[in-house]
């Protein structure tokens, strides 16, 4: 998530100005552009740094393994709360995360539709299979669909019932959930920013309310 | 029939569904009062039937999986118009379409709050110190643990396709019967509370799809080959569209109540180990001291049968009676051979013990 447009242009003009001194100096050391003898740190490196350093500084450093970086989020994460900003870097990570869930649920859809794929051919070689089929002429299309209804539905509960079908079934589940609470967290944030109640503040609302009432009626009752 | 005609019969169908108005697919018409609110639940009183009904009352206590409506589809296959006739004074409770609000109502508020509050109303108006209580499915989880913790309120206790044995499936896998059992149990006690997390409350389309996925096909097939088949009829036509205005009505569930109905009980199956409780009480079965009557179907799939067969021996009455009717789950209310047992079954079985 951008910073505000203000910041953010100060911030491109203020890199713009580095890049170019760089860029100078780079022309005045070893021919080519080669990093000049003596420095511990190569100019390619410091740069990837520097432009790092200020996206964790500007909260638009994406979450990674790196803990130097994972460890200026942490530095700079405080400084954004205090002017505005730490709210859009959550909102950049719950994107992420969002699309990440995403992914997931369609990988788990498919593997959904492969079983769903999967039963429809064990139940096609069935119904061909069966030993009166082609001896006996089907009575009339009713019949022949009810047929073909029955295999398939035995088909495909066998295949809901099954280890592998469950296990499909439950990551497809997991993966819905994942993607649900991503996009509730992304809500929640962009209510955050819009002064909006968030579902968990109405949640927990409801939750006192609901508390209360509990007490009410246990003191009507007679504490049962 | 050749393909083409039953591509005229599907078109015709399609004719006369679209020519068919509203009001002749209405549910839910047996006359009936409001008598007590409390946010979106409402008790119902039936209006009798018969000059002088039963002078205990009948609670029905539905699910929250679905709407009550279900008893009271349509007026040739009422199962309350049938207790009506029969001479019940029958009350329902419908839990309504639980909102944001509901979310944290667990067993303790459908127990001990709302059933216990609807019972109470009956007692009132009845002059009877305890009732006769009727529990479907889920609700017939709720009547039993009520009648475990408030066993002086409830004369009699009837049980409908109620699961108790959470975990009695297990032992006999039945090809196609038992999936919700089997999909809870592959769940883990984080997938159910992130899933609630999640939705706060869990929609009832989703709720709907669970259940889809016990007959997957024939849910799907219904639409072309069933619908073809009855389209002749105007009135199985029109009890097709009824059941599936029924179907379509899933309430949004609340979150709490889910995350205790899979976890405690579908997973740990604690109800018949004596470890379940709500609102600082323990549910001990071995307290449902009044006669019981359990009823189940025998081709249900929703609830196996071992599931509502486990209370045998569980509870602490010596007056236990189980009646097995033809059909699945909601067959059990609606279809047409378990209307002619179920009905009267319950009636004559409260007369004997009134």
């Amino acid at each position: 998530m951008a910073m505000p447009a203000p910041w953010q242009a100060q911030l491109e003009s203020m890199q713009r100005a580095i890049q170019d001194a760089a860029e100078k100096w780079r022309q005045t050391g070893a021919a080519g552009g080669e990093d000049k003898p003596g420095f511990a740190i190569p100019i390619a490196q410091f740069l990837e740094t520097y432009q790092r350093s200020m996206q964790a500084f500007s909260g638009t450093l994406p979450e990674s393994g790196d803990p130097f970086f994972a460890g200026l989020r942490h530095v700079f994460a405080g400084a954004h709360d205090a002017v505005g900003w730490g709210v859009y870097t959550r909102l950049a990570d719950a994107s992420a995360e969002l699309a990440r869930a995403q992914a997931a649920a369609g990988e788990a859809q498919a593997k959904a539709w492969q079983q769903i794929a999967a039963t429809w051919e064990t139940a096609r070689a069935r119904f061909v299979g069966q030993p009166a089929r082609g001896e006996e002429p089907v009575k009339d299309a009713e019949a022949f669909l009810a047929d073909w209804t029955r295999v398939l539905d035995a088909a495909a509960q066998e295949a809901l019932q099954s280890e592998a079908g469950l296990a499909v079934t439950a990551e497809v589940n997991r993966a819905t959930v994942r993607l649900r609470l991503a996009q509730n967290r992304v809500v929640e944030l962009w209510s955050e920013i819009y002064n909006v109640p968030t579902r968990a503040e109405l949640d927990e609302a409801y939750r006192l309310i609901h508390e209360l009432r509990r007490d009410v009626r246990a003191l009507k009752k007679g504490g049962t | 029939m050749e393909l083409s005609g039953l591509q005229e019969r599907i078109s015709k169908a399609v004719k006369l569904i679209s020519a068919l108005k509203e009001s002749e697919i209405e549910i839910s018409l047996t006359p009936k009062d409001e008598v007590w609110r409390s946010d979106p639940v409402v008790l119902y009183r039936y209006r009798p039937l018969v000059a002088k009904p039963l002078p205990v009352p009948v609670l029905i206590c539905y699910a929250l999986i679905g709407t009550y409506d279900m008893v009271d589809l349509e007026v040739d296959r009422s199962f309350v118009k049938k207790l009506l006739v029969a001479g019940l004074d029958v009350y329902v409770i419908d839990w309504g379409k639980p909102k944001r609000s509901q979310r944290w109502h667990g067993f303790d508020d459908y127990v001990n709050g709302y059933l216990d509050d609807c019972v109470d109303v009956l007692r009132r108006a009845s002059g009877a110190a305890a009732i006769n209580l009727l529990g479907i499915c889920q609700g017939g989880v709720f009547s039993l643990c009520y009648a475990a913790l408030h066993p002086e309120k409830v004369k009699n206790l009837i049980l409908t396709v109620t699961p108790v044995d959470f975990h009695a499936d297990a032992a006999k896998k039945v090809p196609g019967a038992g999936y919700m059992n089997l999909w809870a149990r592959s769940a883990r006690e984080e997938d159910v509370d992130r899933m609630v997390e999640a939705w706060g409350n869990y929609p009832g389309p989703m709720v709907g799809f669970a259940f889809l996925l016990m007959n997957p096909i024939y849910n799907i097939a219904k639409y072309t080959t069933d619908l073809a088949r009855i389209v002749d009829d105007e009135q199985k036509l029109k009890g097709f569209l009824r059941m599936e205005r029924w179907i379509a009505d899933r309430p949004d569930h609340p979150g709490e109540l889910l995350r205790e109905w899979l976890r405690e009980l579908y997973i740990h199956n604690r109800l018949v180990k004596g470890e379940f409780g709500f609102g600082g009480r323990r549910v001990d079965l071995a307290q449902v001291t009044m006669p019981v009557l359990n009823v189940f179907a025998a081709e249900d799939v929703i609830v196996p049968p071992p599931s509502s067969r486990g209370l045998k021996g569980r509870c602490g009455t010596a007056d236990y009676t189980e009646i097995e009717v033809p059909g699945g789950h909601i067959g059990t209310f609606v279809g047409s051979k378990a209307q002619k047992i179920l009905a009267p079954a319950i009636t004559d079985w409260i007369r004997a013990r009134i």
